[in-house]
């Protein structure tokens, strides 16, 4: 019994120190581990508070460089340096910019900090130039439209076949003495042998170029026989391609676009694709524009033609399907190679013409 | 057997113990791996915006370089250039230009930036196309035919104008008024040189009623005209009228576009001391935009501009003798116009012509 006693006592008090041993074995393990993990949760409230505050730094920097107008270039410039404070979710933050012109002064060096708690901040800088989005507007042809969004105007169609016009196919423009000559026949401009003309006849202006092909230097005689054709041939190019109405439709179309593009470059230029579809602005008018250009060279087939031209199936070009689509089309066409460089441009290279061209669906 | 319990009571102690403190520490650990992963994530948003503003810079810096706001020659050596390891407050950038290897217009350019962090951790690749864009319509010569177009009257006295090589004489939307009835001299008599402007461009669509859009590229003409004013130098004559401003009436440097909104005048002549007060220079012609239409009045005195001059209003201009060696055009009235000399020069259309700026493709901006 005596020994039994004993033994319980030994037995108990050997408990009584592991236990104790793994108290404080456990203690100093969680006072460590809660340590670290406060340590964790710092450095995670601190990360939290860097995400908020570049976003915030985005915040500040986009709409002070997406300027449309050389006006509001202008005021970006004046706003100089200054702070602002911004509350954000975990924190309030501190905003500070500063603003000044490069050495070139066509452009402006941009800095901006964001801090929060003590000593925490960010810091961002770039360039800002004075080229204003109105100044990367390029309106060679408009995109397709979407009427919900601006009723005024029917839908710009491209043509995806390639239609044929036996009468018109090989000769794109005809003169109006019956001679056809095709559009790539006329000669280019000679420095000095030709020079613009406007015609007046009774109903409405023409234009063209009359061309001096006899070499007399009389290069815009009316009387030489040999230069009627090609002048007709311009009349009618013209006529086709650039009547008043045509003209006022392409420059509500360039206006349209130049709108448009404007607001996908103000989308896109620090957003990135995210941005792309918010606010209302269709991330389909981005795809046509692609396949605007990928059209250039089928649609510069057509230039000069009618400017009312049959698209439906029968291609007869009568333009009295009921179901054809009839387009107008607003040409600027430069019969010249570019001009020698001057004083104010280097050296463009030269093209045979340049042209620029809408065709607007007319029904 | 009674020593053998006592070590497994304490053992089992411990072990739960040991189990416990790992538990703990997995815990821990766990979100210490999600504590760096938020801290590489918010450092690599911050790092990456910063190799994009870097890079972006790379790309502004370079379109300034070759957006010169007074029409300034742009240097040959600027149109394929590379700047390397450029260092900007938080990061650098490395930016060339080179002409597109696939353009879809004429002259078009890229600009490659490369842009990286502070601590050169990440990298942000731009690019940017660029187009030609100029100043006037490229088939404004079909329309710039004579040296003088307006779309309203004209009082003039006819045998002041001389066409040059121009086959039209004056183009008026309204009534030519010459000074003396009959054929104007000149062109053997024609009796056509002198036109009536044709409803061909002043008819219509009211768009086209304005001569700025007769004149200047769709790109000039956007967001209210802002490439013209944005290409031009401004000069604010609405509250006082100017009298020879400094940049208009200099005759060096090259060519340039002076947009004057109110009253202007310049005089070459004042107390009888001979001033220059000439515009331009036959290789160097000026554009000349004189905004009349909240006001002012335009008044040449003995001066000679070299270039195309371009009144919105009416025009009134019975002072002493001036000569426009260019084109003159109003949409206003051109009233006792009879002390100007107007000398059609299709050279000033031709250097007007090839003037303009490199502006962004739409659609072109790239990051990678």
């Amino acid at each position: 019994m005596m020994n039994l006693t004993i033994k319980k006592r030994k037995a108990k008090g050997f408990s009584l120190i592991e236990i104790l041993v793994t108290a404080i074995i456990l203690s100093v393990g969680m006072v460590g581990a809660s340590k670290f993990q406060g340590s964790i949760i710092q450095k995670s409230t601190l990360s939290h508070q860097q995400v908020e505050a570049v976003n915030i730094a985005k915040s500040l920097i986009e709409p002070t460089i997406h300027f449309s107008t050389s006006k509001q270039y202008e005021d970006f410039l004046a706003l100089g340096a200054g702070e602002s404070n911004v509350d954000g979710t975990i924190d309030t933050y501190k905003g500070q910019w500063s603003i000044a012109k490069t050495d070139n002064s066509r452009a402006a060096n941009v800095t901006l900090s964001v801090g929060w708690g003590e000593n925490e901040s960010i810091y961002l800088s770039t360039i800002v130039s004075n080229t204003t989005p109105s100044m990367i507007v390029q309106t060679t042809h408009a995109p397709t439209r979407d009427p919900a969004i601006d009723p005024v105007f029917k839908p710009i169609i491209f043509p995806a076949v390639n239609p044929t016009n036996p009468a018109n196919s090989e000769n794109i423009c005809r003169c109006n003495g019956g001679t056809a000559v095709a559009f790539n026949d006329i000669p280019k401009n000679q420095p000095g042998q030709d020079s613009n003309f406007v015609r007046v006849s009774g109903d409405g202006g023409m234009m063209g170029k009359w061309y001096d092909n006899d070499g007399d230097g009389n290069d815009d005689d009316e009387s030489d026989s040999d230069e009627r054709a090609i002048r007709g041939a311009s009349e009618e190019c013209n006529l086709c391609c650039d009547s008043a109405n045509a003209l006022g439709q392409a420059e509500k179309a360039e206006k349209y676009y130049a709108q448009l593009e404007a607001m996908f470059m103000k989308k896109v230029r620090f957003g990135g694709d995210q941005v792309i579809g918010n606010n209302g602005f269709d991330p389909r008018y981005l795809i046509k524009g692609y396949q605007i250009h990928k059209l250039d060279d089928d649609i510069k087939k057509y230039l000069g033609k009618a400017s009312s031209y049959d698209w439906g199936a029968d291609d007869d070009s009568d333009d009295s399907d009921a179901s054809a689509y009839t387009f107008t089309a607003a040409c600027g066409i430069d019969y010249d190679p570019a001009p020698a460089p001057t004083v104010a441009v280097p050296s463009p290279k030269p093209k045979p013409r340049s042209t620029r061209c809408i065709y607007y669906r007319n029904n | 057997m009674n020593q053998l319990n006592r070590l497994q009571h304490g053992a089992t102690t411990i072990m739960v113990s040991a189990v416990l403190l790992m538990l703990v520490t997995m815990v821990t650990v766990m979100n210490a791996n999600i504590s760096v992963m938020e801290t590489k994530t918010s450092s690599n948003e911050y790092r990456s915006l910063q190799a994009l503003l870097s890079a972006q810079a790379g790309i502004d810096f370079a379109l300034s370089s070759l957006s010169f706001k007074d029409l300034e020659p742009i240097p040959e050596t600027m149109l394929t250039y590379n700047k390397n390891d450029t260092e900007i407050t938080t990061g650098y950038y490395s930016v060339s230009i080179a002409e597109d290897p696939n353009p879809v217009y004429q002259n078009q350019l890229t600009i490659t930036s490369t842009g990286q962090s502070a601590d050169k951790t990440a990298t942000k690749i731009l690019t940017q196309r660029l187009i030609f864009s100029t100043v006037l319509r490229n088939d404004s010569t079909a329309y710039l035919n004579a040296p003088l177009i307006t779309s309203g009257n004209a009082n003039i006295d006819h045998t002041r104008i001389d066409n040059g090589k121009a086959p039209a004489r004056v183009w008026s939307g309204g009534v030519i008024t010459p000074k003396s009835p009959g054929l104007l001299a000149g062109n053997g008599a024609d009796p056509t040189a002198l036109r009536k402007l044709a409803s061909k461009l002043y008819e219509g669509d009211p768009l086209t009623n304005n001569p700025m859009n007769i004149l200047f590229s769709a790109q000039m003409r956007a967001n209210d005209n802002q490439g013209i004013k944005h290409m031009s130098i401004f000069h604010d004559c609405q509250i006082d009228a100017c009298t020879n401003p400094a940049g208009l009436t200099s005759t060096s440097g090259f060519s340039k576009i002076h947009y004057v909104k109110g009253g202007l005048t310049l005089n070459g002549v004042t107390t009888g001391a001979a001033i220059d007060a000439d515009a331009g220079h036959p290789a160097r012609p000026v554009f000349i935009i004189v905004d009349l239409s909240d006001g002012g009045s335009l008044v040449l005195n003995d001066t000679t501009i070299h270039g195309i001059l371009l009144v919105l209003g009416d025009v009134d201009i019975n002072n002493k003798s001036s000569t426009i060696n260019g084109i003159f055009i109003t949409d206003g009235n051109v009233i006792k116009g009879n002390k100007l000399t107007l000398n059609f020069d299709s050279d000033v259309l031709d250097r007007m012509s090839a003037v303009g700026v490199y502006t962004r493709l739409p659609g072109s901006w790239t990051d990678s």
